[in-house]
């Protein structure tokens, strides 16, 4: 019996799926058991929830939280800009303090190159009191990619200074080890171009980073549907960060529960063991001793 | 009286020379916002006694939406 994507020795013991946790009752081994308590790691946090919600273009507050809520998120990204007396409806700070579940994660976007990420951050945690930042460098608006070479830069400077840095990054294995390495707390790589709804474009690239990752890898940006954030949860995806496939949908909150239904089915999935793929088919109804005189 | 560049606009102002003052002057609650002069983050801490002189660059900022 291989179950190839967990890291076990030996025999696993049987399990079952009882009242939605998964229970482990015969033999089970060590790194099984640890992953019952299946919680994601980030700096000294840990959390139940593997959605994280980014909060930008609802169509109001009230719609946000909503959506916030039905996600059961217990990570929320928030942008800085301006003070602007007119638009009081801009200060997201005082309705989201009040969920007292979710830890804010102050974003560095504007940001065009690592000397403004760092600075937005320093103004993040100040207003924030988190030490997360989600690192996002993309000084193109065309593409929105992150540029790799600030981003490196800017991670290097925030881990020194004591920030949970998550940074978004293009999908690729080599950074994505390189930021590990300077003591970033998770990797985010993107799906595919941000609010493009382009879904898992950069899977292959998605799939050498999580084999090779000591840290939580997190999808963020380009996820539209929920059979796209449970497909990323399925190759073995820590998590994955959703805000434009909420705020764009017809209903964000119903859509905010769909995904995150997707979100635990697909980690479910990963830690089930998929079977192995065969290039031939391969019967599951005995094919022998069906009629007298076959074979 | 001197000149701050609040946000990017010319902005008079009569008031005692902090972040503060100036916070409070606009009605702004200092709870609910980041403050940087002349590109420096300015710590809540220091909103009573770091000053602003005439000519410095002020920006206030907030949360809003982002992903």
């Amino acid at each position: 019996m291989k179950f190839s994507p967990l890291p076990v020795e030996g025999e696993l013991g049987a399990m079952s799926c009882i009242g939605g946790e998964l229970i482990v009752y015969s033999h089970p081994q060590p790194s099984i058991i640890a992953r019952m308590k299946d919680v994601i790691k980030l700096g000294k946090f840990e959390f139940k929830s593997r959605l994280l919600v980014g909060t930008g273009k609802f169509s109001d507050v009230a719609t946000m939280l909503s959506a916030v809520k039905a996600a059961g998120t217990q990570l929320v990204t928030v942008a800085l800009r301006r003070f602007n007396r007119e638009q009081k409806s801009d200060d997201l700070l005082g309705p989201l303090l009040k969920l007292k579940s979710i830890k804010l994660i102050p974003n560095t976007s504007g940001a065009i190159n690592a000397k403004e990420a760092v600075r937005a951050a320093m103004l993040g945690r100040e207003l924030s009191g988190s030490q997360f930042v989600k690192l996002e460098i993309h000084p193109n608006p065309h593409h929105l990619m992150p540029d790799p070479i600030e981003t490196y830069g800017a991670a290097k400077i925030l881990v020194k200074e004591g920030f949970i840095v998550l940074p978004y990054m293009p999908a690729d294995p080599v950074l994505a080890k390189r930021l590990e390495d300077i003591g970033c707390a998770a990797v985010m790589p993107l799906g595919s171009a941000i609010g493009s709804g382009h879904g898992l474009a950069t899977r292959e690239m998605l799939r050498l980073i999580i084999e090779n990752s000591n840290v939580p890898v997190i999808v963020d940006a380009g996820l539209r549907s929920p059979s796209e954030a449970a497909a990323a949860m399925e190759i073995g995806c820590d998590a994955v960060l959703i805000n434009s496939a909420l705020a764009a949908a017809e209903k964000p909150a119903e859509m905010a529960a769909a995904f995150a239904l997707a979100v635990r089915a697909g980690r479910k999935a990963r830690l089930a063991g998929l079977m192995e793929k065969s290039d031939v088919a391969v019967a599951s109804s005995p094919l022998t001793s069906f009629l007298a005189g076959k074979k | 009286m001197m000149i701050l560049i609040v946000n990017g606009k010319a902005h008079k102002y009569s008031g005692k020379a902090t972040t503060k003052a100036l916070l409070q002057s606009m009605r702004i609650d200092c709870e609910r916002v980041a403050v940087m002069v002349n590109d420096k983050v300015v710590s809540r801490k220091k909103y009573s006694s770091a000053k602003l002189k005439q000519g410095d660059k002020v920006e206030i900022l907030t949360f809003a939406g982002g992903g």
